[in-house]
C-alpha cells in the first residue's frame, strides 16, 4: 500500500515539472539561508575548551583608588568590555594554591624575539603566566615540558611548533636559547598548535574570534618581568601613580605597574561547594580592600558567564539567524501554497481514486509523501547552496567569518530539518486533498 | 462583483487566502526590520561629513613602538610638509574623520539636560586643514591651545593598537573654549543659541564654552553615528604633544592630491619611522576618499547581506501571491463567465480581483506591523539592537501591499481576459 502511494508521488513529481522545481528552488533557498546563519551562529558559541571551559573560573576585585578608569568598549556594539585585570598584590592574594585547585595569572604583550645567534628580530605575541597554565588550560605539548612551581624564576620558555620551526626549521627546539627582552631564555617545551576560539583567557576584545593569532610564546611572568619585558597594561592605576593613573599618562618616567591592573587571574573550581566558597572569599576580599568612598565590587565569571556577559558573540550572527528563520518560514508557506494549488488541480484524479475505494489515508499518504520528496530533493540542492553561502561568507571582511565550516553534525541537521519540513508543509495541502468532494468533480469529467 | 459576494468566497475558501495572508504578515515582518536595518548601515554614509573631503590627505595612526615622538620631532616632519609646494595646510591631529585609531570621547550636559557622549576632535588649526564651515561664532586663536599627550607606557598588543577603543579622559581642570556642529548643539541648548554657553563636562564646575558653532559634522565612531548621534562631535583646542599614536590631515591644492601623496610619505617614513619599531608597516598616507571608502566596508558588506535578503523576501513573496492568485482565476473562470455573461465589465472584473487583493494584503499587513514591532521589542531585550521606531513600521507595509498589488495584477489580467462563453463551455 505505502509502496504504492509512494510510486504514485513519485510519479506526480515529474508531472508537473515547473511547479516541481519552483518548489524544490524555494525550499531549498529557505533552508540553505537558515543553514548558513545556524552554522556561524553554531561555530561561534561552541565551547571554546570541551570539557575544561565550565570549570574555569576568572574572579575580579575593584581595589583601585580614584575616581578615573579606562573603559573598554566593543566598537561593533558599544558594549563596555569586561576584562578582569587586576592590580599584583591583589591578583597574589587570590590565587593561594588553597582556596583553588590550579591557579595561573596571565598577562598578553609583546617583544621582540630572536633565535640565538641569530639577527633577525621579530615581534611575536607572548602569553606572561605561571606554571598552573598548561594543565588548567589542556595546552598539548608535543615535546618537553611546562615549567614547574620552583622554576618561576627560572628563564626557561615553551613555545609553539609554528614558531620552533620558523626559528630553528626541523631540528628540535628543545634546549635551543631564545634571545627576548634582556635575557635568553632556554625553550623546555614545544607546543601543538593551540587556539582555543573564542580566544576568552586573555579576555583581549580584538583577538576572541581572530584565525590568524595564536599564541606561540609561553614565558614565567616572574622571570620574564625580571628580564624587561614590559606587561601591558589596562590603563587602570592608583591615583597619584607614579607615572600617571589613567592611560594619559606622563610617560617621562616609567610607569610603576604594583599599583595598576595588568593580571588577569583564573582559577580553577571543580565542585558547586568550592565554586560557592571562592566565591564568598571574593566578596569578603572585596569587602577588606574597598577603594576609599567606592562600593566594594566583585566578580567571579565562569567561561560562559564571561562570554555573555561581553557579547563575545556578535550580536549580528543572532540577529541574522533571526531574519533567515524568518525567511525559512516565508518559503515554509510559499510551498505550502504552491503544494495546495498542486494538489487541488488534479482533484479530478483523486476524485477518481476515491470513487474506486482509496481511503482518505491512501490519498494523505500519496499527498505526504510528495511534499517530502520535494523537501528532500530541496534538502539535496540546499547543500551546495549552503556551502556557496558560506563561502561568501568566508570572503568577507570580519574576524570570526573565516570559521564558517559546515560539520556533519549540521550536515545531519540540515536533512532532518527537510524531512521535517515536508511533513509539516505537507500536511495541510494533503489534508485539503482528501476533503475533495469525489461527487462533484466526477460529474464534470 | 460586491463586498458581499468578496466576503462569502473568503469564508467558502479559507485556505489560499490564508496563505497570502501569511506570507504577506511574514513577509512585511522582516521588511520592516531589514529596510530600517539598511537604514541605519546608511544613515552614516549619506549623512554630511561636515568637511572638505577633496584635496585631503590622511596618515592615520601613526604608532610608535615604545615611546612617543618629541614636541620637535612632530613639529619639523609639520613644517616640512608644508613647505612642500602645493600644500596648504598640516595639521597633526587625535581622532580625524574616517581614521581607526583611537576615540576619545566626552561627556557634555548642558543645565539640567541630558548628558551626551560626543567624540572629541584634537589637533590645530583643524578648522582650516579640514575645511570644517562655521555657521557662527569664531575659530580658535593660537593662544587657546593647550597640549595633550596620548601614549602607553608600554607598546599596545601586537600591531594593533587600541584601534576603535573608547578611553574615558579626566575632564579638562577649567573652561576651555569648544567648537561643536549644530547638530549637537540643537540636541543640547537649542541649536544658535548655543553659542557663549558653557557646557558642563564634569560634576566639579568644569566645562567647554561654546565658542562656535559648525555645519553639520560626522562623528568619528561610525558605529555610533545613528539616530540623533550622528553629529555626536567636538572640537577641542589641544595640539598633540609627546603623541605615541596620533594621526595627520593634510590639505593639498586641488589636482595635486596624486602628485604629493609619495612626497609625504616620504617626509612621514623619514622623520617619524624611526620609531615605529623594527618589523613595523610602514606609515601610510591616504586619500580621504580612499580613507572613506576603507572605513564604510562593514557598512557595504552589512547592506549587501541585508540587501540580499530583502531582495529574496521579495522575489519568493512575489513569486507565491502570483502562484495563489493565479489559481484562484482558473478555479473561478466558471463563476467569472457567469459575471461576464451578467453584464460585469472587465474592468470589474479585473478591480474586483484587485479588491480582494487589498484587502486581505492590508489586514496581513496590519499584523506584519504588530508582528515586526513584537520581534524587533523580543531582539531588543536580548542585544543590543536599536528600537524600530513606530514611524518605521508604514515603510514595510507599504512595501508588502505594493509587492501583493504587483503581483496580483498579472492574474488579475487575465481574468479580465475571460470571454464569457468560453468560460461556461470550459466544464
Amino acid at each position: 500500500m505505502w509502496g504504492y502511494a509512494l510510486g504514485l508521488a513519485w510519479k506526480g513529481l515529474g508531472r508537473f515539472p515547473k511547479s516541481s522545481l519552483l518548489a524544490v528552488m524555494t525550499v531549498a533557498l529557505g533552508l540553505a539561508a537558515a543553514m548558513c546563519t545556524l552554522t556561524l551562529l553554531h561555530v561561534l558559541s561552541t565551547d571554546p575548551l570541551p570539557g575544561r571551559s565550565q570549570h574555569l573560573y576568572s574572579p575580579y576585585v575593584d581595589t583601585v583608588q580614584g575616581r578615573l578608569k579606562g573603559i573598554w568598549k566593543n566598537p561593533a556594539n558599544g558594549v563596555q568590555w569586561q576584562m578582569n585585570v587586576m592590580k599584583p598584590a591583589d591578583a597574589q592574594a587570590l590565587l593561594t594554591p588553597d582556596r583553588s585547585v590550579r591557579q595561573a595569572a596571565i598577562n598578553e604583550t609583546t617583544a621582540y624575539i630572536s633565535a640565538d645567534g641569530s639577527r633577525k628580530h621579530v615581534n611575536q605575541n607572548l602569553l606572561l603566566t605561571t606554571h598552573g597554565f598548561a594543565a588548567m588550560f589542556g595546552l598539548p605539548l608535543l615535546q618537553g615540558r611546562f615549567w614547574s612551581a620552583g622554576e618561576e624564576q627560572s628563564p626557561l620558555a615553551v613555545i609553539s611548533i609554528d614558531l620552533a620551526r620558523r626559528l630553528f626549521g626541523p631540528a628540535s627546539a628543545i634546549d635551543k636559547l631564545v634571545h627576548i627582552g634582556k635575557a635568553d631564555f632556554r625553550i623546555i617545551g614545544v607546543s601543538a598548535p593551540y587556539r582555543p576560539e573564542p580566544h576568552f583567557f586573555s579576555m583581549n576584545q580584538q583577538w576572541t574570534f581572530d584565525a590568524s593569532r595564536q599564541d606561540d610564546v609561553y614565558l614565567p611572568l616572574q622571570a620574564a618581568l625580571g628580564a624587561g619585558i614590559t606587561a601591558s597594561e589596562s590603563g587602570s592605576c592608583d591615583e597619584h601613580t607614579k607615572g600617571g593613573s589613567g592611560l594619559l599618562s606622563d610617560i617621562s618616567q616609567p610607569r610603576d605597574l604594583t599599583h595598576c591592573e595588568w593580571l588577569i587571574p583564573w582559577v580553577e573550581l571543580d565542585t558547586p561547594a568550592q565554586v560557592a566558597g571562592y566565591e564568598a572569599f571574593v566578596r569578603h576580599y572585596a569587602e577588606d580592600h574597598r577603594p576609599l568612598g567606592r562600593k566594594p565590587l566583585s566578580r567571579l565569571d565562569s567561561v560562559a558567564g564571561w562570554m555573555r556577559q561581553n557579547r563575545v558573540i556578535p550580536d549580528h550572527a543572532r540577529l541574522n539567524l533571526w531574519l533567515a528563520v524568518g525567511f525559512g518560514l516565508l518559503c515554509m508557506v510559499n510551498v505550502t501554497g504552491l503544494l495546495t494549488a498542486r494538489f487541488l488541480r488534479r482533484s479530478q484524479e483523486v476524485s477518481i481514486r476515491r470513487a474506486i475505494g482509496a481511503t482518505r489515508r491512501d490519498i494523505f499518504a500519496q499527498c505526504l509523501f510528495e511534499s517530502c520528496g520535494i523537501c528532500i530533493v530541496g534538502g539535496l540542492l540546499a547543500l551546495p547552496l549552503t556551502q556557496a553561502g558560506l563561502w561568501i561568507l568566508r570572503h568577507q571582511q570580519g574576524d570570526y567569518n573565516a570559521l564558517a565550516r559546515l560539520d556533519p553534525a549540521m550536515f545531519a541537521a540540515l536533512f532532518l530539518i527537510a524531512v521535517l519540513t515536508g511533513l509539516l508543509v505537507g500536511s495541510i495541502p494533503a489534508w485539503r486533498a482528501t476533503r475533495v468532494s469525489p461527487g462533484l468533480h466526477l460529474k464534470a469529467v | 462583483m460586491s463586498w458581499h459576494a468578496l466576503f462569502s468566497t473568503l469564508r467558502r475558501s479559507p485556505l489560499m487566502p490564508l496563505l497570502i495572508v501569511g506570507q504577506i504578515v511574514i513577509a512585511c515582518a522582516i521588511l520592516c526590520n531589514t529596510l530600517f536595518l539598511a537604514w541605519q548601515q546608511l544613515q552614516p554614509m549619506l549623512a554630511s561629513p561636515g568637511i572638505d573631503g577633496q584635496n585631503l590627505l590622511l596618515a592615520d595612526r601613526i604608532s610608535g613602538d615604545h615611546s612617543a615622538w618629541t614636541d620637535a620631532e612632530v613639529n619639523q616632519t609639520l613644517a616640512e610638509i608644508r613647505a612642500l609646494p602645493g600644500v596648504i595646510a598640516a595639521s597633526a591631529g587625535y581622532g580625524l574623520p574616517m581614521t581607526s585609531g583611537l576615540s576619545i570621547t566626552w561627556d557634555l550636559r548642558y543645565g539640567h539636560g541630558r548628558t551626551i557622549n560626543a567624540d572629541g576632535y584634537f589637533g590645530r588649526d583643524l578648522v582650516k586643514t579640514l575645511g570644517i564651515h562655521l555657521l557662527a561664532g569664531r575659530d580658535f586663536q593660537p593662544g587657546d591651545y593647550r597640549p595633550m599627550s596620548i601614549a602607553f607606557n608600554t607598546a599596545p598588543p601586537d600591531d594593533a593598537a587600541p584601534s576603535g577603543n573608547t578611553v574615558k579622559t579626566p575632564p579638562a581642570p577649567t573652561i576651555t573654549p569648544a567648537l561643536i556642529p549644530i547638530g549637537l548643539a540643537r540636541q543640547l541648548c537649542g541649536g544658535l543659541a548655543c553659542l557663549g554657553k558653557v557646557l558642563r563636562t564634569g560634576g566639579d564646575g568644569d566645562g567647554e564654552q561654546v565658542i562656535g558653532i559648525t555645519s553639520p559634522l560626522l562623528r568619528y565612531q561610525l558605529v555610533l553615528a545613528q539616530g540623533d548621534a550622528v553629529q555626536n562631535a567636538i572640537l577641542l583646542p589641544r595640539y598633540v604633544s609627546k603623541p605615541q599614536l596620533f594621526s595627520m590631515a593634510i590639505r593639498v591644492e586641488p589636482g595635486r592630491q596624486a602628485a604629493l601623496l609619495p612626497a609625504v610619505q616620504k617626509i612621514l617614513q623619514h622623520r617619524l619611522g624611526p620609531r615605529l619599531g623594527a618589523d613595523a608597516e610602514p606609515i601610510r598616507v591616504r586619500s580621504y576618499a580612499e580613507a572613506r571608502h576603507a572605513s564604510f566596508s562593514d557598512n557595504r558588506s552589512a547592506l549587501y547581506m541585508l540587501g540580499g535578503i530583502t531582495l529574496a523576501v521579495v522575489l519568493v513573496t512575489v513569486m507565491g501571491v502570483l502562484g495563489l492568485s493565479g489559481f484562484q482565476v482558473q478555479r473561478r473562470q466558471r463563476q467569472i463567465g457567469i459575471y461576464r455573461a451578467l453584464g460585469a465589465r472587465r474592468r470589474q472584473i479585473m478591480s474586483s480581483f484587485l479588491g480582494e487583493n487589498l484587502l486581505l494584503v492590508g489586514a496581513a499587513s496590519m499584523l506584519g506591523m504588530g508582528l515586526a514591532w513584537i520581534i524587533n521589542q523580543l531582539l531588543m531585550q536580548h542585544y543590543e539592537l536599536a528600537r524600530l521606531p513606530p514611524s518605521w513600521l508604514p515603510v514595510g507595509a507599504v512595501t508588502a501591499i505594493m509587492l501583493g498589488q504587483l503581483a496580483v495584477l498579472g492574474p488579475a489580467r487575465s481574468a479580465a481576459g475571460i470571454a464569457p462563453a468560453e468560460a461556461i463551455r470550459s466544464q
